[in-house]
């Protein structure tokens, strides 16, 4: 137990501190989930727990400033067009880096010493991948050594899971039930996972218009199934996640629910299936009222899962269902959307669940994995989930059974004007942590108002006075309607899938990059059943065929309501000037041992824009935060940062080049710096390779031309 | 047929391609002749924005939106539907204000005019000689309106 070796002194309430040392010596082998030991970075957040943190120091707050780019692995050819992103994070096993890399999600084995291409693998097309939206968020591959052979696991856009050889990247021979019966493809080594998705599903079981064709995939008049999160792997079961189109931009409601599939690593057999929306006799069946579970679907796993060996539990987020900003259709809170799922990864039973927000019609899907490491809690050791949001509310809960640390109400929210529509009367908000930022609890109040000279005061003031203040959970109105106020603004203040939060199990502390938002959602208007025309207007789909990304909606009923109406609604700026105090971007940091927030500094600097506005002139304008979502990771005693490009602008030097920081972990102060050939984004990774510690920043930048790729850096021979 | 306004037309921006339903012109709100009563004379086709500008726009877009949005997703009939009745300046407050998420505004004036000729060329809409006007007030003539089958 590193955190409470002998000789070390241990923080933490005094006169528990022989119960607490008695309990760790006993019964918890580690605070960290398996995952980073002998330098390795198993899983895409590093340790099954997904707190991207490692205990490797040879990179150190006196040398930092010394690391050189030792490689750098583009990713400008592994699509059709020159991509920007690089979404995910490689794992390290032994010398070999794992990673996919674009818009066709290929695999790469990379050396870690030099950068060099080991092997690739690309799946063969298919109109089903042609179909399929966002098909460059793989976020990375899942690894499992069976039999003694590494296996790497990759879950596709087009939804085949595929097996493959570590060493050589091949599908591996005997494994999956049949063969998927498609021309370029293998015999062995890849599974087709939509008749098993379907295969209990009355609207498939239903169908009349022809045989399953697995090339086009899921008739779309019945949905489209996608992955948009690596698979992960416990215990020797692969635990695969699914995705959809986002609910936003479909209009129909009808789509494929994004059940969670277990499959045998060793054979590819498949062992279980979990409904994400609850069949007759299912817990939270109850929550769709109306029978409405018979066709709604979506419910899907955009981040990616957590999982705990030991307790062989696997740990779940989901998102909403179709259509997502009128419900009417759906009453009820929906389980198990907005979601903590804990399942059996033996079995796929649910544990545990417990619902983060009811009936999710705001774009609150919720971003990250689950970060699990164990806390000490008024004396007691606890098995920990904490659970980061969009909004800003940070739940924690105990992972083995469900139950909050700390106790959440439920509080009530604004309720929906739209005809027909259906908001929950309530929304669950943590008492202990605080959120992220506190701006979420009431929206702009007084304190909050942009008051930095009296004019933009009065400006702001008279402004707000034309909507209607709420923080978290504010609905569209209808429009035209009747009310006095413009619209309704609300505020979020939390952080989304590309700069997810970190954790350090050794302490017990918890890093969240968050951004300030307040807006007023857009009206609801009725659709008359006039559905949206998508992509290429009047084209079949076959014309769609080697277009990216072109996803017309699924389903065949098209929502009562849906965004439109005029744009007048929206929270206007003051010359540019928001009518809130803006906080662009800043890093809190959390002893989740107490849910004290222990500091929250702003990363980057105002940018020159607001710095120099005219309506600022003479004013000692705060450090609000730069624009670019800062990224971080735990290494040692640092706090390794950097901020993105692709969603703000990352921080650079006088020389405009982008800094990768070395924070004091229990300060965030920075200690040194180095910079970045090209800025960071999403995520970043260490590893210790022939005694050699290497950090692996994904970078990339649209601004820059500089398209994604991965950055190693190292210190000099 | 969502808009009316069509009789108040000066000039009509014929669609690159025929629509079956909910096709969308731009149209100046100044009064005239219906266009749909009489061919607009040859001078006034002339698209509203140019294709460099649409260009300069495609540019900003990748570089500044892309990483949130994409515009297969977004242009076409969806914008045609999203925008009918309303005007290029209804466009432009409406991105000067939410857009980019997190630091809206930031954006020059320029660039967003720019972002918006590139919606309309990806929406159907043909280019011209001129670029969509810097005055906020022309941008607020040009009003996007249905057409009836």
């Amino acid at each position: 137990m590193r955190a409470f070796r002998s000789g070390q002194r241990v923080v933490g309430p005094p006169g528990v501190l022989a119960v607490a040392l008695f309990l760790a010596l006993s019964s918890t082998p580690s605070a960290q989930l398996p995952g980073t030991a002998n330098g390795e970075w198993r899983y895409l957040g590093g340790d099954a727990g997904h707190t991207r943190s490692s205990t490797l120091n040879q990179i150190n707050a006196s040398n930092f400033s010394g690391l050189k780019a030792v490689w750098v692995y583009r990713g400008d050819n592994f699509g059709p067009g020159v991509e920007y992103t690089a979404r995910s994070t490689p794992i390290h096993v032994n010398g070999t880096l794992y990673t996919v890399m674009g818009q066709r999600r290929q695999v790469a084995a990379i050396d870690a010493a030099t950068g060099e291409t080991r092997w690739t693998f690309r799946e063969p097309d298919t109109m089903r991948y042609l179909r399929s939206p966002r098909t460059d968020f793989g976020k990375g591959v899942a690894y499992a050594e069976v039999d003694g052979r590494g296996v790497i696991f990759v879950s596709t856009p087009a939804f085949f899971l595929w097996a493959l050889d570590a060493k050589t990247g091949r599908p591996l021979e005997n494994w999956g039930t049949k063969p998927v019966p498609l021309k370029e493809f293998p015999k062995s080594g890849v599974i087709d996972m939509i008749p098993d998705l379907v295969s209990d599903w009355d609207p498939w079981l239903k169908w009349k218009g022809g045989a399953y064709d697995p090339d086009y995939g899921l008739p779309r008049q019945l949905g489209m199934i996608t992955c948009s999160s690596p698979p992960i792997v416990a215990n020797g079961v692969v635990v695969v996640l699914a995705g959809h189109e986002p609910s936003y931009d479909q209009t129909r409601i009808e789509n494929v629910p994004a059940d969670i599939q277990g499959y045998d690593a060793k054979t590819g057999k498949r062992l279980w299936k979990f409904h994400v929306i609850p069949r007759p006799g299912e817990v939270g069946h109850e929550t769709w009222e109306n029978d409405a579970w018979k066709h709604s679907g979506n419910m899907a796993s955009w981040a990616p899962a957590s999982a705990d060996p030991q307790r062989g539990l696997v740990y779940i987020v989901t998102n909403a269902s179709t259509y997502q900003f009128y419900t009417g259709h759906r009453p009820g809170h929906n389980l198990f959307g907005g979601s903590v799922l804990a399942l059996d990864v033996k079995t796929g039973q649910r544990k545990w669940h417990y619902q983060i927000h009811h009936s999710d019609q705001w774009n609150y899907d919720i971003p990250t994995a689950p970060i699990l490491m164990d806390l000490t809690v008024d004396g007691k050791r606890i098995p920990a989930l904490i659970q980061n949001t969009k909004q800003g509310l940070i739940f924690a809960l105990n992972r083995e059974t469900g139950q909050p640390i700390w106790p959440i109400e439920e509080r009530p929210v604004m309720q929906t004007q739209v005809p027909g529509n259906y908001t929950a009367k309530t929304q669950p908000y943590p008492t202990r942590p605080e959120p992220l930022d506190k701006i979420v609890l009431g929206g702009i109040t007084d304190e909050y108002v942009m008051d930095w000279t009296p004019e933009l005061k009065k400006r702001a003031t008279d402004i707000l006075s034309k909507f209607n203040i709420g923080g978290l959970y504010v609905p569209p109105l209808p429009y035209p309607h009747t009310n006095s106020y413009v619209n309704n603004v609300g505020c979020v203040g939390g952080l989304n899938i590309y700069h997810p939060p970190v954790a350090d199990p050794t302490t017990g502390i918890m890093y969240a990059s968050h951004q300030r938002g307040c807006s007023a959602p857009q009206y609801l208007v009725p659709t008359e059943g006039k559905d949206e025309e998508r992509g290429l207007a009047g084209k079949s789909e076959e014309e769609w065929r080697g277009r990216e990304r072109h996803t017309p909606t699924t389903g065949t009923t098209v929502a009562r309501f849906k965004q439109g109406g005029p744009r007048t609604g929206v929270l206007p700026l003051m010359d540019g000037v928001p009518v809130y105090k803006p906080l662009n971007q800043a890093l809190a940091a959390y002893d989740m041992n107490t849910g004290e927030k222990l500091w929250d500094i702003p990363v980057g600097q105002t940018p020159a824009r607001l710095r120099n506005h005219p309506l600022l002139k003479g004013v000692n304008v705060p450090n609000v935060g730069g624009t670019g979502h800062s990224i971080q990771m735990v290494v040692g005693d640092l706090l390794v940062q950097t901020t993105e490009d692709l969603r703000g602008e990352a921080e650079a030097n006088d020389k405009g080049m982008p800094l990768l920081h070395a924070r004091d972990k229990k300060t965030g102060r920075i200690l040194a710096s180095v910079e970045l050939p090209v800025p960071g984004q999403y995520g970043m990774m260490t590893f210790m390779h022939d005694k050699k510690q290497y950090i692996v920043v994904q970078a990339g930048s649209a601004r820059r031309k500089q398209p994604g790729a991965l950055v190693a850096l190292a210190l000099p021979d | 047929m969502v808009g009316t306004s069509l009789k108040t037309s000066e000039f009509v921006l014929s669609l690159k391609t025929p629509l079956a339903v909910g096709a969308v012109v731009i149209s100046c709100a100044a009064p005239r002749a219906s266009a749909q009563d009489a061919a607009p004379p040859p001078a006034l086709l002339a698209g509203a924005f140019s294709a460099a500008q649409a260009a300069r726009g495609e540019e900003t877009f990748k570089e500044v939106c892309a990483a949130c949005h994409n515009i297969d997703e977004m242009a076409g009939a969806r914008f045609r539907s999203s925008w009918a009745d309303q005007t290029a300046g209804d466009i432009f407050d409406f991105l000067s204000n939410a857009m980019p998420q997190g630091d809206p505004g930031s954006l020059t004036p320029e660039e967003y005019r720019n972002i918006i000729a590139f919606f309309l060329n990806r929406s159907g809409y043909p280019a011209g000689e001129r670029e969509l006007p810097v005055d906020k007030a022309e941008l607020s003539k040009l009003r996007i309106v249905a057409l009836s089958k």
